[in-house]
């Protein structure tokens, strides 16, 4: 894990690790100062990855890509938050707003369903861009009940056998519009066809972790 | 600056030929509840009241998840199996230069082709 930048006990939102050669740092900083009523003064000093066991990728620590952790308590205020704060993240690394604002719904949506089926009441959020290679990765991580899984390894098995975005993304609408409720699949249709990213399911247990990739325009 | 994001607070007014329906802020989990039951109620005023139109505008919502997204869905699928004697249009207006607004309301479009209409503002 990354050495904490801020961290409280009690405090909702626990921002591990801290690296970036750019913008990230003033959102980043951003964010600590507003996310919640303690808004405490932060020390302005970025420290720099640690070599522990979980940190995100070799990547982050060789090319220094842009990228943060977030790991915090499940609270509908604050997906709100961190979409905002990942949307002004987006849009200082990524020069398309359109682009941005694809990232920032497929992560609004994956944060969301972490949160909601969160049975411990941790939700982790793992974004990195790599402008060189035109990729950027979302990675939500939550632990989730047995009923909850078999219901997302159902629905990426629909997306495995979907054949297209938008195949599956009208199946999803209609369904959604005489669903009386429940977790029908809309929002991981709606990331693949809107926001044209890639997903994959990964359990171990009852640890549930959703990927999304997608391709931005490659720095010059 | 206050990274909160605004409540989503839903305006319902009665226009000479339609009924407008205002949304702004973030549509989160928060406002499900609250959508849903609006969109039952001015469909159901408009049916009353023989309304050729509703129109929608989401032109100053900042966001509107999935869960959201889905009343909407409910809504174009009550009204669709409306007599078509009675049944009334549904027009969302969007701010372009929003591009999420332009990619879901496609979306609604393409699932009620004739039904729902979008137009960029």
């Amino acid at each position: 894990m990354y050495v904490p930048v801020a961290e409280r006990d009690g405090f909702p939102v626990r921002l591990t690790g801290a690296l970036t050669n750019r913008g990230p740092c003033r959102s980043w900083r951003k964010f600590l100062l507003t996310s919640g009523s303690d808004r405490r003064t932060i020390r302005s000093e970025m420290t720099r990855p640690t070599a522990n066991a979980s940190a995100p990728s070799r990547d982050v620590q060789e090319k220094g890509v842009p990228s943060f952790d977030l790991l915090f308590r499940p609270s509908v205020a604050l997906i709100s938050i961190v979409r905002r704060f990942v949307a002004d993240f987006y849009n200082e690394i990524v020069p398309d707003p359109d682009t941005a604002s694809r990232l920032a719904l497929s992560t609004h949506e994956l944060l969301e369903n972490a949160v909601k089926y969160s049975t411990d009441g941790d939700a982790a959020l793992h974004v990195e861009i790599d402008p060189a290679a035109g990729t950027v990765a979302v990675r939500t991580r939550n632990r989730a009940t047995a009923s909850r899984i078999d219901r997302l390894q159902r629905s990426f098995a629909e997306i495995s056998a979907a054949p297209s975005a938008a195949a599956l993304y009208a199946q999803m609408l209609r369904r959604s519009a005489v669903q009386a409720s429940g977790s029908g699949g809309l929002g991981l249709a709606r990331i693949w066809a809107e926001s044209e990213m890639t997903l994959r399911l990964v359990v171990a247990d009852d640890e549930v972790e959703v990927h999304a990739r997608g391709t931005i325009a490659a720095a010059e | 600056m206050n990274s909160a994001a605004p409540p989503c607070i839903v305006d319902v007014s009665r226009e000479p030929s339609s009924v407008c329906v205002r949304l702004s802020g973030d549509a989160n989990m928060n406002a499900v509840k609250v959508l849903g039951e609006t969109l039952a109620d001015v469909h159901a005023r408009a049916l009353v009241d023989r309304c050729p139109e509703v129109v929608v505008d989401v032109s100053r919502l900042e966001f509107i998840n999935s869960t959201c997204f889905k009343e909407f869905l409910r809504w174009i699928a009550k009204v669709e199996i409306v007599d078509p004697s009675s049944r009334y249009r549904i027009r969302f207006r969007y701010d372009h230069r929003v591009a999420w607004q332009k990619r879901s309301l496609r979306a609604l479009e393409h699932f009620a082709v004739g039904l729902v209409t979008v137009e960029g503002e």
